[in-house]
C-alpha cells in the first residue's frame, strides 16, 4: 500500500526541526488510512513541544484528533504521554483535566502517564501530589508501581525506598517485577550492596531478567 | 548490477525517453540496485521523467524510494516525490473513476 514511508518522512522532518510538516503528515496520513504507532505520534508531539507557541500547534492537533476515534481516552492519553516526553508535564496535567470537564473518566493508564510526566522531569513535589490526591480516591497497583520506577529514574533513593517499603508491608499493593529491576539498578548504582541483600532475600519469588544480570554485574564490578 | 550501474541507468532511461517503459519488475529491480548502491539522484532522474511520460509504479518502488531518500537525510526531496507520487494517484483514481462511470 502507498506511504508505508510516512513515518520515514515524518521522522526526518522531526530531525530537521519541521514540527510542522510532521504534523500535517501525520494527520494525512491518518487520512489515507495509515495509524500512526504510538512511538510516531509521540515523536510528532514532542517536536511540537520544542516549537514556538507549543499550545497552539498542540491543541490544534488534539481537536483534530478527538473527531477520528472512538474511545476518546486512547486519544487522550497519546498526548498526556507525548507531552511527558516532549518536557512539558503542565500540559500532559492540562490534557488529564480537559479530559475529565470534556465529561471522560480517566482510566489508570491515564493517571499513570499524568504521573510519568511529572516524575519523567522532576516536578516530584507535583507527583507527590498527584499521587496522593489519586490515593485518597482509590489506590492503584500500576500507579504504586509506576511512581517507584518513575523516582527510580530519577534518582531518588530516598523517595523510591520509602514507597517500595510501604507496598511491600501492605498485601494489596505488591511491587511488581519492573519495581524490583528498577529498586535494585538504583541501590547497586548507588553502591547501597546491603540494602539490595536485604531486598533479595525477603523476597521469595525469582528475580527479573535486568535484575538477573544487574546483580552478578555489580558484584563483579565491586570485587 | 555490480559495477556497473552507469549501464543499468543509461538504459531504461532511453527506453523511457523513447516511450517504453521497462516493466514494474524490471524497474522495482532496478530501483533495489539504485538504491542500494545510493545512486538517489539517478533513481531521482528516471522516476521523474517516467513519471513525465504518465509510466506508474508498483506501490512497494515508491515507498523504497521515499523511505531512502529520508534515510539518506534528504527529507525534502522525499516530500517532493510524496507529492508527485500522490498527485498522479489521485489523477489515476479519477481516470478509473471515469472508465467505471462509462462502462
Amino acid at each position: 500500500m502507498l506511504g508505508s514511508y510516512y513515518a520515514s518522512l515524518i521522522h526526518g522532518f522531526n530531525r530537521s526541526n519541521r514540527g510542522d510538516f510532521s504534523c500535517r503528515l501525520l494527520i494525512e496520513m491518518q487520512d489515507k488510512g495509515h495509524e500512526p504507532t504510538r512511538n510516531l505520534f509521540r515523536a510528532v508531539i514532542c517536536r511540537l513541544c520544542d516549537m514556538e507557541n507549543p499550545e497552539i500547534h498542540f491543541f490544534k492537533l488534539l481537536e483534530m484528533q478527538l473527531p477520528r476515534h472512538e474511545t476518546n481516552s486512547m486519544v487522550y492519553n497519546s498526548f498526556t504521554d507525548g507531552d511527558g516526553h516532549g518536557k512539558k508535564p503542565e500540559l500532559a496535567r492540562e490534557v488529564f483535566e480537559m479530559m475529565q470537564r470534556n465529561g471522560i473518566k480517566p482510566n489508570v493508564c491515564s493517571h499513570a502517564l499524568t504521573l510519568k510526566a511529572y516524575l519523567r522531569n522532576e516536578r516530584i513535589s507535583d507527583a507527590l501530589n498527584f499521587f496522593k490526591a489519586m490515593h485518597d480516591n482509590k489506590m492503584d497497583v500500576k500507579l504504586y508501581n509506576s511512581m517507584v520506577v518513575g523516582l527510580c529514574g530519577v534518582k531518588r533513593t530516598d523517595l523510591a525506598l520509602n514507597f517500595f517499603s510501604e507496598g511491600n508491608a501492605s498485601k494489596e499493593m505488591v511491587p511488581s517485577m519492573e519495581c524490583y529491576d528498577a529498586v535494585v539498578q538504583l541501590l547497586c548504582s548507588t553502591k547501597k550492596h546491603d540494602i539490595v541483600v536485604n531486598i533479595m532475600t525477603q523476597r521469595d519469588a525469582s528475580v527479573g531478567l535486568r535484575t538477573g544480570n544487574v546483580l552478578p554485574w555489580h558484584s563483579l564490578r565491586s570485587n | 548490477m555490480e559495477g556497473s550501474s552507469g549501464k543499468a541507468y543509461s538504459l531504461p532511461k532511453d527506453s523511457i525517453e523513447q516511450g517504453y517503459f521497462p516493466g514494474k519488475i524490471t524497474f522495482s529491480i532496478l530501483a533495489d540496485a539504485l538504491c542500494r548502491q545510493g545512486e538517489l539522484d539517478m533513481m531521482m532522474d528516471l522516476v521523474l521523467l517516467a513519471l513525465s511520460k504518465n509510466f506508474t509504479f508498483s506501490d512497494s518502488t515508491c515507498n523504497k524510494f521515499i523511505s531512502e531518500l529520508c534515510r539518506a537525510g534528504r527529507v525534502e526531496d522525499g516530500y517532493v516525490m510524496h507529492g508527485e507520487f500522490n498527485r498522479r494517484n489521485i489523477v489515476a483514481r479519477e481516470l478509473l473513476r471515469k472508465l467505471d462511470s462509462w462502462f
